[in-house]
């Protein structure tokens, strides 16, 4: 029991301090692929700390959604994080919900952010608020489509043992079902962390904003929590992907020596897609807001692929 | 006192309350006060009782069987509460109690029209029909109360009648109920042609004994007929007309209590008398369910009026339900018993949620209709500093509507969805597999969509600057109002965090039907015969996000001091801030509407008075969404139907002597017939 406490709470220190760090790593590979020296990979907890440290500036329309969001999103986004297998196959807290429960999590952190984004009474934060929603709505399907196409194959829901189950497999894990749910899932982890081509996480100001126009009216201490919520929640649908798609390396074992190794592959691999992701980035422009539904419905093919090869197998 | 006399005073004494309280108040009517007390009172203290009777029915595991009438001799009106209708009665004692404490408030809307009384009798009378809907044990005493049903909540929309658009809701409503009532008598004669009785309990498993063909005719009569009472697609068009239309608090219980009937009635029918039926009654039922829940949705995503949005989203709801039902009908033919039982325990879940969400979001829309004038989303606004409690209540509600945890939509969406994703895993046959997997990914679509109308309507409606008038000289709703809001709120909290309560209940039902329980306390556990249970707690993870709430606060507390913050207007780029500037209710939904409209029928209409070619004077934008359905399906067979009737008015000349004649050739008819 206390094992598994110390467990859970080192397991979100983890994903919290690692978090920022992914971020700074995947805007370095951004700026150095575009020819530009760019910011310190450290650069996002230098500036999260800052903005902690801050005043905020309030909209005089807001209510207390404005204020409660910021921290109601972190804690659902940690609580999240103790749901999730991470370096050990073993979930802090596997028993208390599995891959739904996941996914509905990260809709109660979106939901608060598309509503107190209405709460300013800003044009921007509306559009941001109801683009988001749409992209969400259409998101949904691919990404259980693509949860579905990998769980086929294990016939359980909790995390934690989908992912030892595919360690198990080991190299018999490459076979066209799991790639094709792969490339599936990847699309619909681009169009969650809100990346170009679904959206562009540099720019406030442009028409084409999702994301980050929903927080426009954030300042101060509630940004850096947001921010770094945000953070937190990119990291674990990175960690997601790489123990549903590449799991080698993660502690079976719960001993000291496994999981030290088990948190070096960890890093690395979650490091890996960062930079995959960054890659892509620099390689595709954003594309036209309505012709997301293209994209998702091409993930959502993908896995109806990969769900018929499974079940053919 | 013997438990079976303790279970018949406390019935007695619920019908004396629902009887007095249908006439009494009607009488009284000239003292609007009293009359409005006593119809309330009169509801609440039978719904209570009708609670107690259900709890106790259920948790013992026990059946009620009273004479409710002796009319004379053999004629008697007999019910009967086994654990399936106790569970219905539930609700509808529940929520009849909750309601009454609404309506209490609520009614003062009406004050200038002096008809509390009525209203308040009506809705006794409404509840009265509800218990015996569930209660009788006979197809025709069914039938006679299913008309009573039917015949008061037509009343109940009807209620504000001086408005035209009432009054057309009003009467497809009415034609509706009629047909759906057509089926509900075709197939309940099929039965006794082949049994030979009206009683419920000589229907007990005639599934048997029926042959292939007409056991599915009877089975598809019965789903078209309760189906319209459901309001699945495509019968779903007078659900989104008729609920709008009257008083909030009846919508309320229509929409709680009304619908499940037909739940019920469809249980009943399906697991009681036609038994185990072949696979693809499931899988026919699933996929009206599944239709049903996306166009519901899609439809009520667009809309700007939330009661409109509401009844659209009963459709989801009772779409979603049908998969339940279709799930567990599914599992019981191919001998899949826990799974059978963990997509019943869903539906039933869902039963009791939906009326739970529902019926609060219904108070939460009456709140803010008699604080405004209006539910139209596009003229309210700001309504969460003028209207705290209203706004938080409705937040919960909409949070449970969209299936977010930690309310009570959540743990029956993530037991259907969980059946349904061991039906893509446990199931034989290629093409069950990938239904399911379509199954499970369009509920997970209308369940985000559910999200985007809620925020949309949340945030319009509360969020901002108001942006007419009455929205800004909007006030708090009345103590009773709150009340009600703030228990149905409570409830939908609780039913989430801590599903053990009602999934023992639950289990008292689905025990007839499959031999599994789906334990529940705190954690809700799916006993997996093939594998490890699987488990799921909101409760736990509850906790933990306290904790780690409380961490983070106090830490960032600690370590940089309280938070400051100052408040200014909101950036506009320079420009004063005003209320025309807001996202409004229609753009919001608009990326949806655009892409989805060759589902959802979209008619656009630009015009442009100009000056010059590039400085118009005024844009006018007019939106009409128009469901396929509507104009291809219901005006072409209205046009036949029309044409069929005008061939028949021959007969209907209006002279008396004609009319005298046809009753002379009926009895001769009559008489030749019994020789």
């Amino acid at each position: 029991m206390i094992e598994q406490i110390v467990f859970g709470v080192v397991q979100v220190l983890i994903i919290l301090l690692l978090a920022p760090l992914v971020q700074g790593i995947i805007k370095k590979t951004k700026a150095r692929l575009q020819n530009r020296i760019g910011a310190d990979i450290v650069q996002p907890y230098r500036d999260i700390f800052k903005y902690l440290r801050k005043d905020a500036v309030i909209a005089k329309d807001a209510s207390w959604l404005t204020r409660a969001t910021p921290y109601l999103c972190f804690a659902v986004t940690l609580c999240v994080g103790v749901l999730i297998p991470t370096l050990s196959i073993k979930a802090p807290l596997g028993m208390t919900g599995d891959i739904i429960v996941i996914v509905y999590l990260f809709a109660v952190v979106r939901f608060f952010l598309a509503i107190t984004a209405l709460d300013a009474g800003s044009a921007f934060g509306g559009m941001g608020s109801s683009r988001e929603m749409m992209m969400s709505a259409i998101c949904e399907p691919a990404l259980l489509l693509a949860v579905i196409s990998v769980l086929l194959g294990v016939g359980k829901t909790n995390v934690g043992e989908i992912v030892s189950t595919l360690v198990q497999l080991d190299w018999d894990l490459f076979d066209y079902g799991h790639w094709l749910s792969c490339i599936a899932f990847l699309i619909v982890i681009i169009a969650e962390t809100g990346r170009i081509p679904y959206d562009n996480p540099d720019t406030h100001l442009e028409l084409t904003m999702l994301h980050e126009a929903m927080m426009l009216e954030y300042s101060g201490r509630y940004w850096g929590i947001l921010q770094w919520a945000i953070f937190a929640k990119q990291t674990i649908l990175f960690s997601m992907f790489v123990n549903l798609f590449i799991p080698w390396g993660i502690a079976v074992e719960f001993t000291a020596e496994a999981l030290l190794i088990g948190l070096f592959f960890y890093v690395v691999k979650v490091i890996a897609v960062g930079v995959v992701l960054a890659c892509i980035e620099t390689a595709y422009a954003k594309i036209r807001i309505f012709k997301i539904p293209k994209l998702l419905a091409s993930s959502i093919a993908l896995s109806m692929l990969a769900i018929v090869l499974q079940i053919a197998k | 006192m013997e438990t079976a006399d303790l279970y018949l005073v406390l019935f007695q004494a619920s019908l004396i309350c629902f009887i007095a309280g249908g006439i009494l108040p009607a009488l009284i009517n000239g003292k609007q006060q009293i009359a409005n007390s006593f119809a309330n009172g009169c509801s609440f203290i039978g719904g209570i009782l009708t609670t107690i009777i259900a709890g106790r029915l259920l948790l013992f595991n026990e059946e009620l069987s009273a004479i409710a009438w002796k009319m004379m001799g053999n004629i008697v009106l007999k019910v009967h509460f086994d654990t399936l209708s106790a569970l219905f009665l539930l609700v509808i004692g529940v929520m009849s109690a909750i309601c009454s404490i609404y309506a209490q408030g609520y009614v003062t809307k009406y004050d200038k029209k002096n008809v509390a009384g009525y209203l308040g009798a009506l809705m006794n009378i409404f509840i009265g029909s509800l218990i015996g809907v569930v209660g009788v044990d006979t197809s025709v005493t069914f039938l006679i109360f299913w008309e009573l049903m039917a015949l008061s909540s037509f009343c109940l929309v009807m209620f504000e009648h001086e408005n035209a658009k009432v009054r057309s809701g009003g009467y497809l409503y009415l034609i509706m109920t009629h047909v759906c009532g057509v089926f509900l008598s075709f197939a309940f004669l099929i039965l006794y042609v082949y049994t030979g009785s009206i009683e419920f309990a000589a229907y007990k498993n005639v599934g048997a004994a029926l042959p292939e063909t007409v056991k599915s005719v009877v089975f598809f009569c019965f789903f078209i007929g309760f189906g319209a009472k459901m309001g699945l697609f495509p019968i779903h068009v007078w659900l989104p007309r008729a609920y709008p239309v009257a008083p909030s608090s009846a919508t309320a219980l229509m929409s709680s209590a009304m619908i499940k009937t037909a739940v019920y009635a469809f249980l009943r029918v399906s697991f009681d008398f036609l038994g185990t039926g072949p696979a693809w009654w499931g899988i026919t039922v699933m996929a009206i369910g599944t239709i049903s829940a996306i166009v519901g949705i899609m439809l009520g995503v667009i809309q700007n009026d939330t009661k409109r949005f509401l009844a659209y989203s009963s459709v989801e709801n009772m779409g979603i339900i049908c998969v339940g039902i279709g799930a567990s009908l599914y599992f019981q033919a191919v001998n899949q018993v826990v799974l059978g039982a963990l997509a019943m325990t869903a539906t039933l879940y869902h039963v009791f949620n939906h009326s739970v969400f529902k019926s609060l979001l219904f108070m939460g829309t009456g709140a803010m209709l008699k604080a405004t004038g209006t539910c139209n989303v596009s003229q309210l606004g700001g309504l969460i500093h003028r209207m705290p409690w209203t706004a938080v209540t409705f937040l919960v509600g909409g949070m449970s509507l969209a299936s977010l945890p930690p309310f009570n939509g959540f743990m029956s969406e993530w037991a259907l969805l969980q059946s349904l994703l061991h039906m893509v895993f446990d199931c034989d046959g290629a093409g069950v597999k990938l239904f399911a997997a379509l199954v499970v990914a369009i509920l997970g679509f209308s369940g985000a969509l559910a999200a985007v109308a809620v925020v949309k309507h949340f945030g319009t409606a509360f969020l901002a600057k108001p942006r007419s008038e009455a929205a800004a000289n909007a006030t708090e709703v009345n103590i009773s109002m709150r009340l009600g809001m703030g228990l149905l709120a409570m409830l939908s909290l609780v039913l989430g965090l801590y599903p053990g309560g009602v999934v023992t209940l639950i289990n008292a039902v689905t025990n007839r039907y499959f031999a599994a329980n789906i334990g529940g306390d705190m954690i809700l556990y799916v006993p997996f015969s093939s594998q490890a249970p699987q488990t799921v707690s909101i409760g736990l993870a509850a906790v933990v996000f306290a904790l780690l709430l409380i961490v983070t606060l106090v830490v960032i507390q600690w370590s940089y001091g309280k938070s400051n913050y100052v408040l200014q207007d909101t950036w506009t780029c320079g420009a004063v801030h005003v209320p025309k500037m807001e996202y409004t209710a229609t753009s919001y939904s608009h990326p949806i509407l655009r892409i989805f409209h060759h589902v959802l029928g979209l008619s656009r209409k630009v015009t442009i008075e100009k000056e010059y070619e590039y400085y118009p004077k005024r844009i006018h934008h007019e939106i009409d969404i128009s469901a396929r359905v509507g104009d291809n399906v219901y005006k072409p067979s209205i046009g036949i139907m029309v044409q069929i009737f005008k061939q028949i008015k021959i007969i209907q000349s209006g002279n008396l002597q004609a009319y005298l004649s046809y009753m002379v050739a009926a009895l001769i008819l009559t008489l030749l017939w019994s020789r």
